[in-house]
């Protein structure tokens, strides 16, 4: 279907529908809350400009976050000289439960994930958070999509492997035990 | 690719995210059925795959916006805990369903079906779906049914649970196109149940203004990760579709 019959205010509602998607992807790209909204932000307010660069509406998802990924790629080249994005401390949910030991865990699964370079990051958060296809990974960065399977194995290797250094599980849930 | 032929990484990770064609799909599926380090290794991929999302599951709001997630009590801070949990139940147990599978696939839509009740340890399923994607759905809906029809669980029935939560909410939403279906697989079984996700519904309360009703075959649960977690630590099969 073309845009040229996709009204204005559908559009707006399918970018605001996608809120939530872009700004989990985008938390997982940075862990900061704010910059996270920040950049969700400046995707809408650009999508919004270039609309009429979307042709089908089919690629939507697709697009809009090849938007996100060109904000962030400016946000990057912006900060270069100032602050290094992954010396930014993971954000904390501001309750007293976040003492508990359980969501230290999620903390320190997303320190994994920080530890992987923004390349891998993106393609990985790309296809497990918003379960996009290599292909669409690939048009949203602009890399072939060998360098989109590559990413995913290297990155995936390397999580799991710091998943398992974590070691976190064994004293979690005394009574389960390994089955092979 | 033969039988024996050396599998890469790659191509193992694009099985798992769905991406090799037919064919080679097939092959590796024959290659995992005897290649016990080689499914030892997808489980573990995949086991990665489902933490990373549990992970951002509910990522944290800037402080501007903390005040509105607050005002739906700890239903975030459950799911942290579940979250979490099941990062621990994940690493611990390696693959759940390993055990029950006959051969040594790793639990899938794909895979389920093959389970034999007259054999396997435990006939407790619960399958998770949270997108509205139609071709998920119906694999999940597909999967409900051909579990639900095997002549061989007439003596020894399954226990099958369908958790919604996320976008899959839709599936148990009052006016989903799957209604109908929904009710007859309800009707036609006791054995089977349709859960939704409490955090999910409160998020659309928030969002759309207005109660969320669900399907007269649905319960609510309080949260979906939570339900998950209950059932892995009894024993339960977890597949997400």
């Amino acid at each position: 279907m073309s845009l040229f019959f996709w009204k204005t205010r559908q559009f707006h509602q399918a970018l605001e529908a996608q809120w939530q998607a872009l700004y989990r992807v985008a938390y997982a790209w940075c862990h900061d809350p704010q910059l996270a909204k920040d950049l969700v932000q400046e995707t809408m307010t650009r999508a919004c400009h270039h609309q009429h660069r979307l042709m089908q509406s089919e690629t939507f998802t697709p697009w809009l976050f090849k938007v996100m990924a060109n904000c962030w790629r400016d946000h990057l080249r912006r900060r270069r000289d100032t602050v290094m994005i992954d010396s930014v401390e993971i954000a904390h949910d501001a309750t007293p439960e976040s003492d508990h030991e359980t969501a230290q865990l999620i903390q320190r699964l997303r320190h994994a994930v920080a530890q992987l370079n923004m390349e891998q990051r993106q393609v990985i958060t790309l296809i497990d958070l918003q379960e996009l296809s290599y292909r669409e990974v690939a048009d949203v960065l602009d890399i072939p999509i060998g360098t989109v399977m590559s990413r995913v194995c290297r990155g995936r290797q390397q999580l799991k492997q710091l998943l398992q250094d974590l070691d976190v599980a064994r004293n979690a849930l005394p009574g389960l035990r390994r089955i092979k | 690719m033969t039988d024996d032929s050396f599998i890469s990484r790659e191509s193992l990770n694009a099985f798992l995210d769905g991406e090799l064609a037919a064919d080679e799909r097939n092959q590796l599926l024959t290659r995992l059925q005897h290649d016990k380090v080689l499914a030892q290794e997808l489980c573990e991929l995949r086991q990665t795959k489902e933490l990373l999302a549990l992970a951002y599951h509910q990522p944290p709001l800037p402080a501007a916006q903390t005040r509105t997630a607050t005002a739906s009590p700890p239903s975030r801070i459950r799911h942290a805990i579940a979250a979490g949990l099941l990062l621990g139940i994940g690493l611990s147990l390696g693959w759940v369903a390993h055990h029950h599978l006959a051969d040594n696939l790793p639990p899938s839509l794909q895979n389920i079906t093959q389970l034999d009740p007259a054999t396997a340890v435990n006939n407790k399923i619960l399958l998770h779906i949270s997108s509205m994607d139609s071709s998920r759905v119906k694999a999940v809906l597909d999967t409900t049914e051909k579990l639900l029809n095997n002549p061989r669980s007439e003596n020894t029935p399954l226990q099958l649970e369908i958790v919604a939560n996320a976008d899959g909410l839709g599936l148990l939403r009052a006016g989903s196109p799957y209604a109908e279906r929904i009710h007859n697989i309800a009707r036609q079984h006791r054995n089977v149940s349709f859960k939704a996700c409490g955090f999910a519904m409160e998020t659309v309360r928030l969002k759309e203004g207005n109660e969320v009703l669900l399907l007269p075959d649905a319960q609510r649960v309080d949260a979906a990760l939570e339900q998950i977690l209950r059932r892995l630590k009894d024993g339960w099969l977890y597949v997400r579709a």
